[in-house]
């Protein structure tokens, strides 16, 4: 088994809820409340939810754009772990080039003000080669890798096509030869069409430069194809977490096989059957007690109205969040 | 799997290079009535600049013969004919046998030919060296009143393009002053958040709810005596401007926080720039042209204040020269009655203030030019 | 076929600045009465500025510059085109007859009323009914589309309430006066895909009880398998290719729909290939093209056939399956 390059530890955030004239706190969204797992060097983690879920939050958090509320995130450097969340300015400048991020949407991820060199070339700047020619050299090899004209690398953003916006921000991410990436949602915006472009770029250079992602992602059909592992979120929880394969074969959790079920099949030979979920995502400021997927399961007992069920391994890699996971059998995707 | 096929525009690659303030150049240019207020506003301050050599006399110059005089015409057609260079006839002050009041009529067999660069009283042109060169004017013996004369008899005309040199430039300091406040105020409060931007609304709350006018009549009454009028006039717009900032910081402040969820600038902040680097490179030009564009609206209001606390009686004086002194001494019924043109400083202030008006609105128009 | 509107050689352009945007250009459609016509496309298609032209709602600097809508009626067949826009005629149309359904509900509820006054100020609009009775009937239809606790929601304001709930508030108000055809456009693409389940189950049910025609706009192919009768392919402003949904997935006969469906992550593509992506990026709008519009991207365009001329238009391959490549003229059937 490959090692693992980032390890994460009952991370939280909770965002408050404020009112008043003086911003007084009046509760907390807990959008991520207690989250653990760990992304292996060269793997494809991805984390699956619907909004409010709180997917796109542990991202954000994990690379310390938010203040994180609790948890430990280290981050396994030549044999060495570095605390991702005590780090200071300076260690944190120095953990930003191994650790970057690419944006879902193509328009508000480019500064408009600035041309293709300078977004791309910025992270360069930004960690001290301040050197024209040496930029403009490496930034001509990024373009050309993610596929663009580099002779196009004095135009502004707006001159290109959302598809080719991204690779730019693909590009920017990959100015500074970082380990992980961490990718959300970066072909939801896109055309189908281009979907499948963007998709290939990221297999490809996974591939080619050994990367590590983590793949923030709603859409099942793209999860499957392009990640080696899958967690499940659920109101700010991971209630699933299993290979590929075996989550999409045998889901274990009954929220897994609701969203497999819910996600339209490009086959009309095959019909959805009927609804399995009802009701709406659970609010994260004030989520049910005990599994806060209760109310809408449909295999729900009175324990899973008090007990709150914690992640258990129920096989090797999967790990399961529901106190009746041994005796359910649920279905999956049909192939 | 490469995307090379860009498109090539009918202006080509010319649009997909151009910066920002290019863009706006380019769609301000295309607002018509917003060009030609532009030029208008450049006009004005141009004749503010120039007065003293635009106008045919000096300011304090005084003609006790030819006091309320009213508008001479100009006249291309005269008893001998068509001229080419227009002229005025002499005008002649005479008693009314019944109401005794001064009345003034032309008097047909006096031919003044308008004169080019003709010379009169001596002044120092923007201070470099004396001439009494004037780009208008009449021989010697005949008058140029084109918008009329005042109680002294002193020419309407110069009087106002003099008063533009003060109208338009008294308060820019203060404008100035306003905006580097609100800029500044308005980031810290953005950016750090938190108590310090708690305590800045709040303070600019309790600033917002200062009555203007009272304060500035309490102003004026305290600046030190020995001043003169125009120092306390500069005085207290400097002083208001400490009042007036606030606006501006509550734009500027929500732009920031506005700007600093967009992802461009999470982007910077993940690859480890420096906080000035993302105020600087990243917020601050998301709302640049938003700060010209206010800026621009924020003049009106200005020489608009000017006016009308000068036209009050709480700002400028006598023998300060600005429209708003103008119109204040043309504050009476009868002077409205009887001599009408007494109020055309009132139609430069118009002209300046709908001029600025349409600038502004022509740039914010242009100020998005990536919000399509 | 007995159709409830015919689109006729329509053309909707906006005049720009920057130069004039050919949105719609020669659209051909019928909508079948009673059954759901899925109109589908990439974005800047001209997919919504059809569905945009029927109900008149283009407005400047937009215009439809040609081509003709007819709706047709009990009462004989109106030519919508003729009519002005916010005439008398065209607003009682809209409504009663021909509702329409966004992809963000906030833009057809008002902030500032309650959800409930909304849907019965729309009953009334159409229906001679006193307050008392279009309160009652508000909340009938309410609980029809599946709204819990319809008299107690009647009071809520639209931020009250979830995505999901305030698109079944849209479709109590769009259904409200029981219209023959539904245009919805994305009406599920801002929601989860819980809630999008559900919102298409509703409105294949609610199809089946009001014997209404719909016309949903989406690109999601997924969506189009799941609820489409009839499927319109839309590109760079007109229909390439019309047919039966289980033509159209089984037996595509526009190199664009093949490109589309191929470049799908599913079941059927082994994970992590390859996939296989349409090369380029839709065209510019501004840009002028001979021939056929998709030949820059198509891999079976052939030069001096595909690349000049007129647009091509829609020729049938067989009864019902229509396409509009310049290849595929030869091909009785698909065999």
């Amino acid at each position: 088994m490959a090692e693992t390059l980032l390890e994460v530890v009952d991370l939280k955030k909770y965002f408050p809820i404020t009112s008043g004239l003086f911003d007084k706190v009046v509760g907390y969204v807990k959008a991520v409340d207690g989250v653990s797992f760990a992304l292996r060097s060269g793997e494809c983690l991805a984390l699956v939810g619907e909004s409010g879920s709180g997917k796109t939050t542990v991202g954000r958090t994990l690379l310390r754009a938010y203040q994180p509320t609790d948890g430990r995130v280290s981050f396994h450097l030549d044999g060495e772990a570095i605390d991702v969340m005590d780090a200071d300015e300076e260690e944190l400048k120095g953990l930003r080039r191994h650790m970057q991020m690419i944006f879902q949407d193509p328009y508000a991820s480019l500064n408009p003000r600035m041309t293709v060199f300078e977004i791309v070339g910025e992270p360069l700047l930004v960690h001290g080669i301040k050197d024209g020619a040496q930029r403009e050299e490496r930034v001509r090899q990024l373009m050309d890798q993610v596929g663009l004209n580099p002779q196009h690398m004095r135009r502004y953003p707006h001159a290109f096509s959302g598809g080719q916006r991204q690779r730019i921000g693909i590009a920017r991410a990959l100015a500074l030869h970082p380990r992980m990436i961490v990718a959300d949602e970066p072909v939801s915006a896109l055309d189908v069409s281009v979907q499948a472009q963007i998709l290939n770029l990221l297999q490809n250079l996974q591939d080619d430069l050994g990367l590590t992602y983590l793949f923030i992602a709603h859409d099942l059909s793209v999860v499957r194809h392009i990640a080696d592992r899958v967690a499940v979120m659920y109101v700010g929880k991971i209630v699933e977490e299993a290979p590929v394969d075996a989550l999409f074969s045998r889901p274990r959790h009954p929220y897994s096989e609701a969203l497999m079920a819910a996600a339209p099949v490009a086959d009309p030979a095959q019909r959805q059957p009927p609804l399995l979920l009802q009701g709406e995502v659970a609010d994260p400021s004030n989520p049910p007690a005990g599994c806060p997927f209760h109310p809408r399961c449909r295999h729900a007992t009175s324990q899973c109205k008090t007990e709150v069920p914690t992640l258990q391994s129920i096989e090797t890699d999967h790990a399961v969040s529901c106190h009746r996971a041994e005796e359910l059998h649920l279905s999956g995707m049909s192939s | 799997m490469s995307e090379s096929t860009t498109t090539e525009h009918a202006d080509g690659d010319d649009l997909y290079t151009a910066s920002q303030w290019q863009l706006m150049a380019r769609k301000f240019a295309k607002h018509r009535l917003a060009v030609w207020s532009g030029l208008t506003v450049i006009a004005l301050y141009m004749s503010a600049l120039f007065c003293d050599f635009l106008s045919p006399y000096g300011l304090e110059d005084q003609h006790i013969d030819y006091i309320y005089a009213p508008p001479q015409r100009l006249h291309w057609i005269g008893p001998d004919g068509v001229h080419l260079v227009p002229f005025v006839y002499g005008i002649k002050g005479m008693r009314h046998p019944e109401t005794l009041r001064k009345v003034y009529a032309e008097d047909r067999t006096q031919v003044y030919p308008l004169r080019f660069f003709a010379r009169g009283t001596p002044y120092r042109f923007l201070g470099l060296f004396e001439t009494d060169r004037h780009f208008i004017g009449v021989d010697r013996g005949g008058t140029l009143f084109l918008l009329g004369t005042d109680s002294l008899g002193r020419d309407l005309l110069t009087r106002i393009l003099y008063g533009a040199r003060i109208s338009l430039t008294v308060g820019l300091i203060g404008v100035a002053l306003s905006f580097v406040f609100g800029l500044s105020i308005g980031a810290v409060s953005g950016y750090y958040g938190g108590w310090i931007d708690n305590l800045i609304q709040r303070l600019i709350e309790i600033l917002r709810s200062f009555p203007s006018i009272p304060l500035w009549m309490a102003l004026s009454a305290a600046l030190p005596s020995t001043w003169s009028p125009l120092q306390i006039y500069f005085g207290i717009t400097v002083v208001l401007s400490f009042l007036g900032w606030t606006g501006l910081a509550r734009v500027v402040r929500g732009k920031i926080l506005a700007l600093r969820e967009e992802d461009y600038a999470t982007a910077a902040v993940l690859m480890g720039a420096s906080k000035r680097r993302i105020m600087g490179r990243h917020l601050l030009p998301g709302f640049t042209s938003h700060i010209v564009v206010s800026l621009t609206l924020a003049l009106p209001g200005m020489i608009l204040g000017e006016t009308s606390l000068s036209f009050l009686g709480l700002g400028l004086r006598s023998p300060i020269t600005s429209w708003g002194v103008l119109l204040q001494e043309a504050q009476n019924v009868q002077a409205v009655a009887m001599q009408p043109w007494l109020l055309t400083p009132a139609v430069f202030v118009v002209v300046a203030v709908l001029a600025f008006n349409f600038v502004g609105d022509g740039l914010r128009d242009a100020a998005d030019p990536y919000g399509r | 076929m007995d159709s409830i509107l015919t689109i006729e050689n329509l053309h909707t352009q906006f005049f720009l600045d920057e130069g004039t945007v050919r949105a719609v250009d020669g659209v051909n459609l019928q909508i079948p009465r009673g059954k759901t016509l899925c109109v589908v496309g990439e974005s800047g298609c001209g997919k919504s500025i059809t569905a945009f032209s029927i109900l008149q709602m283009i407005s400047r600097p937009g215009r439809i510059t040609d081509g003709s809508i007819v709706l047709h009626r009990e009462e004989g067949d109106i030519e919508l085109t003729q009519l002005p826009p916010d005439g008398k005629q065209m607003r009682r149309i809209r409504g009663a007859e021909v509702a329409m359904i966004f992809q963000e509900p906030m833009t057809s509820l008002s902030p500032v009323h309650t959800v409930g006054s909304q849907i019965a100020e729309a009953v009334r609009l159409h229906m001679r009914v006193d307050k008392r009775e279009a309160r009652a009937r508000a909340v009938h239809i309410m609980e029809r589309v599946g709204m819990p606790d319809p008299e107690g929601r009647y009071a809520q304001y639209p931020h009250e309430m979830s995505g999901g709930l305030r698109q079944r508030a849209v479709i109590a108000m769009a259904l409200s006066c029981r219209p023959q055809l539904l245009i919805a456009d994305e009406p599920t693409t801002a929601l989860d895909v819980t809630i999008q389940a559900q919102i298409l189950a509703l409105m294949r049910e609610l199809q089946a009880e009001l014997d209404m025609a719909i016309l949903l706009i989406t690109h999601d192919l997924g969506v189009v398998a799941q609820m489409a009768d009839e499927v319109a392919v839309m590109y760079w402003g007109r229909v390439v290719e019309y047919g039966s949904v289980e033509r159209i997935f089984s037996a595509p006969q526009h190199p664009y729909t093949e490109a589309l469906l191929r470049s799908l992550p599913g079941l059927h593509i082994e994970r992590k290939s390859q996939l296989q992506a349409i090369r380029g990026s839709v065209p510019d709008p501004f840009q002028r093209l001979d021939g056929c519009a998709f030949h820059t991207r198509c891999d079976e365009c052939e030069p001096g056939l595909c690349d000049t001329g007129q647009r091509p238009l829609l020729h049938a391959i067989e009864t019902g399956h229509l396409s509009a490549c310049l290849r595929r003229k030869e091909r009785p059937s698909d065999g």
